[in-house]
């Protein structure tokens, strides 16, 4: 009978040792898996390399994702159409105009010129060292189509330098929050400007102006946010003043550079919406490369 | 016999039981541990940049967690090894063997020396370490830099402050460090980090290879090439690779640059190099 006992008891505690030590492997195992995983997204988090910057003054930051910016042509073939468009002249994919914005189209740098009564993009300005050769490069430009009208008036300043509204074709100029992407053959750019000198001469225009310029070390993007101020304009008949917000990304393929700008012009009664759109654009922008 | 075997078994189980408790405590410990060791790896890659020049193995490292120091933290530091300036605020390491003793001067001085007139920021102040005798280099309408020839704009500008070609020019082995401070340059255009790299990055043509400049980290550090062909260096037709590492910093009251300037040449000791990765290492801002 107590030979019978003993067997039981000892049997029941052998049984739940082994239970403890089967649930403390379970446990380390898991354990060790979580900390493995934790260090997994850490790592996968620094790679990322996602990064906000916002304009002065504001709560807005216009993120981008350096590390995913390159996607194959297979990849870019399974986007959802409505959603995005593939550029194949351009060589990239960015998304399809939301509700109050218009794609211009294909555009070629030369067009950039071209418009009157709005204010011209910054990359005309490239002009002074390139003079005519990039005007055959591809341009697209997605923008909203309710621009603010700035009436330059007399004393007014755009960047601390006066404006003299008489030496204007007119005095009032549609400003537009818009998405440009200029893609540029290397072969073209190259003698005159590396990724990184266009960077640093697209910042060079808005010298005085610029907040941000980030080129991380293992990715070969930079990143720029610049203010262009415009004092003592009227908007609708009231005289104010006006700081456009710029972006700017610069990416490359193994042909081409890309110039992305982003252009928010604030206005007192626009729709947040116009905001989250650029965000988006920019967001969906991708360079095509097949490796 | 059975209860003696029981009475043994029981230990042994307990033995196996810390095994477990052990072999879990090993698997939680090393998870930790490599953990540990990724997460710091991964922060120190974040904070050391090596820049290679374009054509070379040679890469300046920059360790960016240490730029900035205190001012207990200089005033501590050997001043038979170390130059610090409190006034403003910067350390650098005193000339090493084989180099010239450190020259303090103006930008309107520095520029002088090339009959270059000083336009801008001209009583800000510079520090120069120079290595040995400089290679005197010949250019010029037919020379040219990494390939292309020289804009024409640049060649009117030689010619207007050097006369006709050849222009002669000295190149060193060197590190210069610029001092700008804000409330001066604030008027150029010089506001932000951003604005004063721009400003002095303005005539690169084709020449910079890398930018690092992180999020909220007040440094850059920019690597600059130039490969000039068709020159004559000490007297000799030659052509010479000038690579260029500049870090820019700022504290609140000033910006700071330090440009080193490398010319590999055939013969030329490697501790030339070695020197100018120490200079750029032991550089500090005093915060």
């Amino acid at each position: 009978m107590n030979r019978t006992k003993w067997k039981q008891v000892s049997a029941g505690q052998l049984a739940v040792i082994g239970l403890i030590g089967t649930i403390l492997t379970v446990c380390g195992g898991i354990t060790g898996a979580v900390i493995g995983g934790f260090t997994t997204i850490y790592k996968v988090e620094r790679q990322a390399q996602q990064f906000g910057i916002a304009a002065p003054d504001s709560n807005l930051p216009l993120t981008v994702d350096t590390y995913q910016i390159h996607i194959s042509s297979s990849e870019a073939g399974k986007l959802d159409p409505t959603q995005f468009q593939v550029l194949t002249d351009l060589g990239v994919v960015t998304a399809q105009p939301a509700s109050g914005w218009q794609d211009g189209g294909a555009l070629l740098y030369q067009d950039l010129f071209l418009e009157e009564a709005v204010n011209l993009s910054p990359l005309i300005l490239f002009s002074k060292w390139i003079e005519f050769s990039w005007n055959d490069q591809p341009v697209r430009q997605i923008r909203y189509t309710d621009p603010v009208m700035v009436q330059y008036l007399e004393g007014t300043t755009e960047n601390g330098i006066p404006v003299d509204p008489t030496l204007l074709d007119t005095d009032t100029i549609a400003f537009y929050s818009q998405f440009t992407t200029l893609a540029l053959s290397k072969e073209l750019v190259k003698p005159v400007f590396t990724l990184y000198e266009l960077a640093l001469a697209w910042g060079g225009m808005h010298l005085g102006g610029v907040n941000e310029l980030i080129a991380n070390p293992d990715s070969p993007y930079v990143f720029e946010q610049v203010s262009w101020e415009l004092k003592g304009v009227a908007l609708d008949g009231r005289k104010t003043d006006l700081t456009l917000q710029r972006w700017a990304l610069f990416a490359e393929s193994s042909d081409r550079y890309y110039i992305v700008e982003v252009q928010f012009v604030p206005a007192p009664d626009q729709p947040k919406q116009v905001w989250d759109d650029l965000q988006a654009y920019l967001k969906a922008f991708r360079v095509i490369e097949d490796k | 016999m059975t209860e003696e075997r029981n009475s043994k078994t029981l230990p042994i189980a307990l033995i196996g039981l810390i095994g477990a408790f052990l072999t879990t405590c090993g698997g939680i410990g090393s998870a930790l541990v490599t953990s540990a060791v990724t997460v710091y790896q991964m922060e120190r890659q974040q904070q050391q940049v090596a820049l290679p020049a374009s054509q070379s193995n040679q890469k300046l490292k920059v360790d960016t967690s240490s730029i900035f120091i205190t001012r207990q933290e200089a005033a501590d530091l050997d001043p038979a090894s170390y130059y610090t300036n409190l006034e403003r605020a910067f350390v650098l390491h005193r000339p090493l063997l084989g180099w010239e003793k450190m020259e303090e001067m103006t930008v309107r001085e520095q520029l002088a020396e090339e009959n270059i007139p000083c336009q801008t920021v001209c009583d800000q102040p510079v520090y120069r370490i120079r290595n040995g005798e400089p290679i005197e280099v010949e250019s010029d309408r037919t020379t040219t830099i990494n390939g292309h020839l020289i804009p024409d704009e640049i060649l009117k500008l030689s010619e207007t402050l050097y006369g006709p070609p050849p222009w002669k020019t000295p190149y060193y082995n060197q590190v210069i460090v610029n001092v700008f401070e804000k409330s001066e340059v604030e008027a150029f255009g010089m506001r932000t980090l951003p604005d004063m790299i721009l400003f002095n990055m303005r005539f690169t043509a084709g020449r910079v290879n890398r930018i690092v400049a992180r999020v909220n980290s007040h440094f850059a550090i920019i690597q600059l090439s130039s490969t000039y062909e068709n020159i004559r260096a000490d007297g000799q037709p030659a052509t010479m690779t000038v690579d260029n590492w500049v870090l820019f910093s700022e504290t609140d009251r000033a910006f700071y640059t330090v440009d080193i300037r490398y010319s590999p040449q055939s013969g030329q000791s490697i501790q030339v190099w070695d020197d100018l990765q120490t200079y750029i290492d032991q550089f500090r801002v005093i915060q």
